[in-house]
């Protein structure tokens, strides 16, 4: 090798060399999904058959990547969902006449959420509500969600359905039965909603997750959507407290839960709830000497609590469950001059065995007795009010469930007992999510 | 004596004990995704995985035990692309731990690195149940994107321990060769079966099916996560005589009734196989859970059609 062709080799890997040494990491990783936190948009019919950078496709990138958006982007929207839940309900008893014998729209739910910042996030469900007797709009819920507080606390506050016993944060369409308890009718009028604040906590104790939550309400009432009773409409606004004096007539409400894991799918959880307002308000028929019949208003102090136990077992193979739960309310009311008690006490629990993703049967039954029938024996039912239903679903698909329940009922107050036989659709539109069952 | 007292001491030590430290705590969503960090993480980590062996990730009940988990976790890997949809979501809202949430040090949506198939072109339910905006989530049953799974593994490895990044970097690497190896094993396996015909009850097989170039001619599922239908399934049951379809590939957790008629009347064999690891003590790892499955695949494929 002469010396030119030498130089040339030694400025060639001099220029060369920076090129040679710097070699791709090896673990480097591109994101070629760098949109996976996102979501796409639009309608229509078929799969991509092969590989695809979802990158490239239409309205993929939304605006805000322009670092900006205007009134008429969509980025930054509340996610929607419905929920149509229609029943028939067949009977041949005289009471309840308006709501049995004919399909209803019970509820046609419209549900928004969406975050508001980096602290929280807020929800409202408003609901056409055909009680059988009635038909109305309603908010039922409407709160905001602080839950970025230190320590596992949080805050909800707003309209909302308090958390009390289990189930009580479900609406009635998302329940494994058609109707509601009776005791939760007898005691509250139906799911109970309050207007207020709610804080809660939860915590481990070594491997167990316990919860706790305390909430203070200026409005609480029961709100059921079957028409209930001598056909009167149904119970929403029954009896319940509105914050008129002050924040001492207030209601209280208090939740302690702990759940123990059950094998690798299932799981126990036992639960403590408590309701108080010295506020609530009766109302009493009472003769004037005159001879009118009048309806005399008290606020009356009421007491409830409650005690829950529930299991639940998914197994993979096959996608069977099992679902138990069984709540216990007592109630206790002070109302009239002088002050009288009236003690409700209530049992009402239910099991389901889901036999596959698609099919699940179960039975349910409630108990609920009135003051001056305390210590009747609940399972012969006596004059309390009672329901014992057995029902059978069948999911469709997810978004997509058709219930058949065949139910007896006894009114209570010497009424007499009937059958009801009830087939449920229920269909949920857009937007879903699931929750951490706790 | 001092010397033999500190090579006892040295020895009697764990790996995390000698550096001083805690093993990182990594919750992985799938058992393979636990897997792998079992391999490369070694003794430096300790992982668990919310999904059990042989459970169907549309089942897990999100309970009140996985945010707490979560909030002592250092690293969450997940398989991204919605496959967790219905219990992920809920358990990290509920847990407070910025580092395993998206964004945070610790968090590793893997999905994010694939490439992924059957993305839909419009989301709309009429489409499916089990709708993946984002593509299939199924991508594990690919070994060439295992290799990309191990790799996210030993980045999120790196980024929330980097002091030990040459231990993590030189197991990952062990790993590699030894994928790489079994690669090119299960190519010359599958290579007779190219173009093979199967079904899937659902659509999970994609890009095993598209690795190894099989067609997957048709589903039991008549669209993703709805029940088998009568009239779909005699639509199979033709299909199947017609292109004499030999394999049905399905996870242990769907129901053989379902597909009792179709079988009596073609005499389809019926692959009943996990399509994650850990299902028993010889596909604990990944790498030897794909093993099974291709082997048993590819010995499924060769063996002759029953005649019906």
């Amino acid at each position: 090798m002469d010396r030119k062709s030498s130089c040339l080799s030694l400025a060639a890997l001099c220029l060369l060399a920076p090129f040679s040494f710097a070699q791709e990491d090896p673990l480097k990783l591109d994101p070629v999904n760098p949109q996976a936190e996102s979501r796409q948009s639009g309608s229509g019919d078929d799969y991509l058959s092969t590989f695809q950078d979802p990158s490239t496709m239409p309205g993929f990138l939304g605006q805000s990547r322009a670092g900006f958006t205007t009134r008429f982007d969509n980025t930054f929207n509340p996610a929607i969902g419905v929920v149509l839940d229609a029943l028939g309900e067949f009977s041949s008893a005289s009471q309840n006449a308006g709501r049995f014998n004919k399909v209803r729209m019970r509820t046609l739910e419209l549900d928004i959420a969406s975050r508001i910042d980096p602290l929280g996030w807020a929800y409202a469900v408003a609901a056409f509500v055909d009680t059988g007797t009635e038909t109305e709009v309603e908010l039922e819920e409407a709160a905001a969600w602080l839950d970025q507080l230190p320590n596992n606390f949080s805050v909800r506050a707003g309209r909302y359905l308090a958390d009390f016993g289990k189930w009580n944060t479900l609406h009635t369409h998302d329940k494994a039965f058609v109707n509601e308890d009776v005791v939760r009718r007898e005691v509250f009028g139906g799911p109970l909603f309050t207007t207020g604040a709610e804080l809660h906590h939860w915590f481990g104790v070594g491997d167990v997750p316990v919860r706790w939550s305390i909430g203070l309400a200026s409005d609480a009432e029961g709100d059921d959507h079957d028409a209930f009773g001598d056909g009167h409409g149904h119970a929403h606004g029954s009896e319940f407290l509105r914050g008129r004096r002050g924040i001492d007539n207030w209601a209280a409400t208090a939740r302690l839960s702990a759940q123990y894991d059950v094998g690798d799918n299932g799981y126990f959880q036992w639960g403590l709830s408590g309701f108080y307002t010295p506020g609530a308000i009766q109302f009493e028929e009472e003769i004037a000497p005159s001879g009118r019949e009048l309806e005399i208003r008290r606020e009356t102090r009421k007491s409830v609590v409650a005690a829950d136990l529930t299991f639940r077992s998914v197994n993979s193979v096959g996608g069977t469950a099992h679902t138990a739960s069984m709540e216990y309310w007592h109630d206790q009311s002070q109302f009239g001059e002088p002050l009288v008690s009236d003690g409700h006490h209530g049992l009402w629990g239910f099991y389901e065995y889901a036999f596959s993703p698609y099919w699940g049967a179960g039975v349910v039954a409630s108990w609920a007795n009135h003051g001056d029938s305390v210590g009747q024996d609940f399972l012969a039912g006596g004059d309390s009010l009672a329901q014992r239903g057995v029902f059978l679903s069948w999911w469709l698909s997810e978004f997509n469930r058709l219930r058949l329940q065949v139910q007896q009922v006894n009114p209570g107050f010497g009424e007499d007992k009937y059958w009801t036989v009830a087939l449920q659709w229920s269909v949920i539109l857009g937007v879903h999510a699931h929750s951490l069952d706790w | 004596m001092r010397k033999l007292f500190l090579c006892w001491m040295l020895l009697g030590l764990s790996p995390a004990a000698m550096a001083g430290q805690d093993p990182i705590q990594v919750v992985a969503t799938t058992q393979d995704l636990a897997s792998l960090a079992r391999t490369i993480g070694g003794a430096r980590v300790q992982v668990e995985a919310l999904l059990k062996p042989g459970q169907d990730p549309h089942r897990l009940i999100a309970k009140a035990s996985h945010p707490l988990r979560l909030a002592k976790a250092d690293v969450l890997l997940l398989q991204g692309l919605d496959l967790e949809h219905a219990f992920l979501p809920a358990i990290l809202e509920r847990s407070r731990n910025k580092a395993v949430k998206p964004g945070g040090h610790g968090y590793m949506n893997v999905g994010a690195y694939i490439r992924p198939m059957e993305v839909p072109q419009h989301i709309d339910r009429s489409q499916a149940v089990d709708l993946h905006p984002r593509g299939n989530p199924h991508y594990h049953l690919d070994p060439e994107n295992g290799r990309i799974m191990a790799k996210a593994v030993a980045q999120v490895f790196i980024r929330v321990d980097p002091k030990h990044e040459a231990e993590y970097r030189s197991r990952w690497q062990a790993w590699d060769e030894e994928a790489q190896k079994r690669i090119a094993e299960w190519e010359r396996l599958m290579k007779p079966h190219r173009g093979c015909k199967i079904l899937t009850y659902h659509r999970s097989w994609s890009y095993l099916a598209a690795r190894y170039d099989l067609t997957v001619a048709g589903e039991i599922e008549p669209k993703p996560g709805l029940a088998p239908t009568p009239n779909h399934l005699a639509k199979l049951s033709r299909l199947v005589r017609q292109e004499q379809i030999p394999l049905l590939l399905m996870e242990p957790w769907y129901r053989e009734s379902d597909v009792a008629g179709l079988v009596r009347a073609t005499g389809i064999s019926v692959s009943r196989v996990d399509s994650s690891c850990g299902g028993t003590e010889k596909t604990r790892d990944y790498l030897d859970f794909l093993d099974h499955l291709i082997r048993s695949l590819a010995g499924s494929l060769a063996k002759e059609p029953e005649k019906v």
